[in-house]
């Protein structure tokens, strides 16, 4: 599903991944961990497209494409969906109208026939109900004056109505109680399934007691310094980043 | 004060010296004024921003202007034009005149064409508008080149269920059309309009210019919501000036939809006259390509206990202008008054221009005013954060540009309103918004 190849890309002309390796293949979940400045969140930026981030060096495949040659909004079309650890304001664009565009254009990719608005609307009330979201967000603009924990819920309501092949969730999880986490990881688990793949990158081992990871890998200084199964992160949790 | 030439206005026997003696005494006001404002230069005040040679010339006096016979439009064309809120209530106006056959008026609305009316008639009529001292040299030739003024009369406590529409219709290809419109809005009235300009698709060649007047008597206690939009037209110079006076406890909200012309210009002057007046100001502008759209703005609180706001939202794509002039004057004797005003730019590509003067002269000390001005783009990560979502660049500037003006957008009277202002000002840029350089 996704081959990182020696990866290094800088932003603002320093260097913050030097060099990462990492496959995913599809049905799993990976978990990235690592202390802040570690290059967690710069990686997810450089998989989703950001304009701002440069990679100077290094491959990444998609499906068996090259996803850095493609832009932003065709990698989401494909299939690729990244959790903002802050998930941006835009006062004036409604939710669901916006929810709706980005759904519709997939399915236009994809040559398929558009949804309307009310086959679409039934859609999201069933997503919303699974997350225990309130309807009104609906009408509201996009995260316009929303908590930081209804920012993360919107996050996954996203991502359960796109139902993306490769989720990246950028600290999905920071910010949460754990009413609000239980919701977000029930979210995050229903997306699982043996033909797409989640890569929850997080600070903290608290999420992944709900989601439960195939693989966790330890960045720092920009690179994979440690990898292993879900019980690196309690040993991580336990003993602190220094020590991997 | 600039140097300035002095206009005089070729004194001949015309329809313009007909009429009513109330009817010659306004254009006569119109005239001297026009003459004592002098021809407008970009260095007056008034006219800064403004590329007044290109207005120049325009200036002869209509009759004087070639003028073609006009052929007046079909029903079905008038129709084309009519929002659907309406189609029970709208006006038409053909270069400038009345025309009852196109029309529908809603009942009770008195419908004066000036030129018609009798001595004491036109007397009573036109009195609050006498008194209504003209500050701008463009609305001073309209009135005074207007062959045909139209004088609208909501009636005391009259209550229109529905917006009036009236629509401006320009027929003839003459280089230049006057039209002056007063409304009354008598005491406890509540009334909406919607005020469109419209013509023919196929327009002359050559450039042509709408000089239009609308003068508001505003009475004790009444309410007017008016909006009001023009046709985008790269080969039209349009100019507008909304001149009201507001009586005790009146309430008057104006929406102003620009996308700009080759030249556009509107003013907007309110005296608030009485206690307890309400105003609220609302203008949006998209221009695209070369277009160009300025705004001069005077409200003056001449009374205490009067709250006005004005929102202005301007979009420049390209190579296009907009400016906004803003003085809010507060008088001596206006104590608490609030008044605001907030000027928004988004600036779509490093060639655009958009100026903005926002002033405040205070001469009472009890009063709350504020004013404010941005200029800025479009925010690099929102873009990013919807194209994350599989939203296309062109699709996520639109969705942005849009969420710029929707506060101004969602005060329209109705839906279908909405729908064409948003078409109006949003069409013109999408060429843009799809071939814009990165943010970054």
């Amino acid at each position: 599903m996704l081959e990182i190849i020696d990866l290094h890309a800088n932003v603002a002309g320093t260097e913050i991944l030097k060099g990462i390796t990492l496959t995913v293949n599809k049905g799993e979940t990976h978990a990235i961990m690592g202390p802040n400045g570690s290059g967690k969140s710069t990686l997810s930026k450089i998989l989703a497209g950001h304009p701002d981030y440069e990679v100077t060096s290094g491959q990444v495949l998609f499906n068996g494409e090259d996803l850095l040659t493609l832009e932003s909004d065709v990698r989401a079309r494909k299939g690729l969906f990244l959790g903002f650890q802050y998930p941006v304001e835009i006062p004036g664009v409604n939710n669901a109208e916006f929810l709706r565009a980005a759904y519709n254009a997939r399915l236009r990719d994809k040559g398929l026939e558009e949804l309307d608005p009310l086959d679409f609307d039934e859609l999201l009330d069933g997503k919303m109900a699974e997350l225990t979201m309130d309807k009104r967000f609906k009408e509201r603009a996009i995260n316009e004056g929303f908590s930081g924990g209804e920012k993360k819920r919107n996050e996954i309501l996203q991502m359960a109505v796109l139902n993306p092949k490769l989720a990246i969730l950028d600290e999905t999880d920071s910010g949460l109680d754990v009413d609000a986490l239980k919701v977000v990881a029930g979210g995050i688990n229903r997306l699982r399934n043996p033909e797409n793949a989640i890569i929850l990158i997080t600070h903290y081992q608290r999420l992944l007691d709900y989601v439960q990871p195939d693989q966790v890998h330890i960045l720092n200084r920009g690179v994979i310094v440690q990898s292993g199964g879900k019980e690196l992160a309690l040993e991580v949790e336990a003993q602190g980043y220094d020590r991997a | 004060m600039t140097e300035r030439n002095q206009t005089t206005m070729v004194q001949q026997q015309t329809p313009l010296d007909s009429g009513s003696e109330a009817l010659r005494e306004l254009r006569a006001q119109a005239r001297h004024a026009y003459e004592r404002l002098g021809t407008p230069h970009i260095k007056a005040e008034e006219f800064n921003y403004v590329r007044t040679s290109e207005i120049s010339p325009f200036l002869l006096p209509a009759a004087s202007l070639a003028t073609v016979a006009s052929c007046h439009p079909s029903v079905e064309e008038v129709q084309k034009h009519i929002l659907p809120e309406s189609r029970q209530s709208y006006l038409v106006l053909v270069d400038g005149q009345y025309q009852e056959s196109l029309s529908r008026p809603p009942k009770g609305l008195e419908i004066n064409p000036v030129a018609t009316l009798g001595e004491a008639e036109a007397a009573s009529m036109l009195a609050p508008f006498l008194l209504m001292e003209e500050e701008d040299a463009l609305s001073a030739l309209a009135i005074a080149q207007c062959e045909h003024p139209l004088h609208l009369s909501v009636p005391a406590k009259w209550n229109s269920p529905t917006p009036i529409q009236v629509l401006a219709y320009a027929a003839s290809p003459a280089p230049r059309t006057d039209i002056a419109l007063m409304l009354t809005a008598g005491s406890l009235s509540e009334s909406r309009f919607t005020f469109l300009t419209a013509g023919p698709e196929a327009m002359p060649e050559s450039k042509r210019m709408d000089n239009i007047s609308i003068r508001f008597d505003i009475e004790e206690g009444a309410s007017l919501r008016w909006q009001q939009a023009e046709r985008a037209l790269d080969d039209t110079l349009h100019l507008c000036k909304l001149n009201g006076r507001l009586a005790r406890d009146s309430r008057f909200s104006a929406l102003s939809a620009s996308p700009g012309s080759h030249l556009t210009r509107r003013v907007f002057t309110f005296a608030l006259a009485g206690e307890g007046v309400d105003l609220e100001l609302k203008s949006v502008t998209a221009a695209a390509g070369q277009r160009q759209s300025h705004s001069l703005v005077q409200i003056n609180h001449l009374a205490p206990h009067c709250t006005s706001r004005q929102q202005f939202k301007n979009v420049v794509a390209e190579k296009s202008r907009s400016s906004v002039n803003g003085t809010i004057h507060v008088a001596k004797a206006a104590q608490q008054t609030n008044a605001s005003q907030l000027i928004n730019n988004l600036m779509l590509s490093d060639d655009a221009h958009a100026d903005t003067k926002p002033r405040l002269m205070i001469f009472a000390d009890d009063v709350k005013c504020s004013h404010g001005a941005t200029v800025g783009r479009l925010d690099a990560e929102q873009i990013f954060y919807l194209r994350a979502r599989g939203l296309t660049a062109e699709q996520a500037r639109t969705y942005l540009t849009v969420a710029f003006i929707e506060e101004v957008l969602e005060s329209a009277h109705s839906p279908s309103l909405r729908a064409l202002l948003e078409s109006s000002l949003i069409g013109p840029l999408m060429p843009h918004l799809a071939h814009a350089k990165k943010e970054r």
